[in-house]
C-alpha cells in the first residue's frame, strides 16, 4: 500500500482522471472530495458490507410473504 | 429446464428465465445462474431462484410499483459490463426482506437485467438518499 501524508487542501491524483482532496481535517474525521469520471463508482466501503448483510437476511423469514400472497 | 426451488418444489422453466450474473450478487458471490419466477396471484412480487442453492431464493420488487420518484443511473462500466444497448432492454428490481412482519426493498442495491442477453448484476448506488430498508406500507 501506497502511504502519503497530506495536509488540508492537498490532493492525490489517481490515474489521469482521478483526484482526491483533502478538504477538512477535524479530530475524528477527515473530509474528502472526490473527482471521478461517472463510469467510476465511488462507494464508501462498509456500505458494501451492508449489502452483502441485507442480502443474507434477505433470504429468511420469506414464507410470511408467501403465505400473504397465496 | 427442470429446477428445483425453495418454496415450488420441483418445476419446469423455460430456459429462457435464467439469468447470469457473472460474479454472483453481494454476500453470494459464488451463486451466479438465478431463475425469474412469476409468483401465482401477485403481480408485483416475484422470485429470483438461485439454481446452484435451493434454499437461496430472493423475493424482488419492481421498484415503481411502490416508488414513484426513484432513479437509477447506470455507469458507463455497468453498461458495458452488462452490454446494454438501449434502456427498454433494461429491467431493474429490488430485494425485500422481512424482520419482524415488517417488510423493506433495499433501494441501495437494485438488480439490473438485460432481458436480450440475460446477464445481470446487483449494482450499489452512491446516492445517498435511499435506504437499504426502506418500509414498503403493503404489497
Amino acid at each position: 500500500m501506497l502511504i502519503v501524508s497530506r495536509k488540508q487542501g492537498e490532493s492525490i491524483v489517481i490515474g489521469e482522471n482521478i483526484e482526491i482532496r483533502i478538504l477538512e481535517i477535524s479530530e475524528s474525521s477527515i473530509r474528502i472530495g472526490i473527482e471521478a469520471p461517472k463510469s467510476i463508482r465511488v462507494l464508501r466501503k462498509e456500505l458494501i458490507k451492508e449489502v452483502e448483510d441485507e442480502n443474507k437476511e434477505s433470504i429468511n423469514n420469506l414464507e410470511f410473504i408467501i403465505n400473504k400472497l397465496k | 429446464m427442470n429446477i428445483e426451488t425453495k418454496f415450488y418444489g420441483k418445476i419446469e422453466i423455460e430456459d429462457n428465465r435464467v439469468i447470469n450474473f457473472k460474479n454472483g450478487i453481494p454476500g453470494f458471490e459464488d451463486l451466479n445462474s438465478f431463475a425469474l419466477l412469476d409468483i401465482e396471484n401477485s403481480n408485483n412480487v416475484k422470485c429470483l431462484q438461485s439454481l446452484e442453492r435451493k434454499e437461496v431464493c430472493l423475493l424482488i420488487i419492481s421498484p415503481w410499483d411502490f416508488f414513484k420518484d426513484y432513479e437509477v443511473y447506470l455507469s458507463d462500466d455497468e453498461i458495458k459490463e452488462l452490454d446494454i444497448k438501449n434502456e427498454s432492454d433494461v429491467l431493474i428490481f429490488n430485494v425485500i426482506t422481512v424482520r419482524e412482519k415488517v417488510i423493506t426493498a433495499n433501494l441501495v442495491a437494485p438488480i439490473i437485467i438485460n432481458t436480450i442477453n440475460k446477464n445481470a448484476k446487483q449494482i450499489i448506488l452512491s446516492d445517498i438518499k435511499y435506504s437499504i430498508r426502506q418500509e414498503i406500507p403493503c404489497l
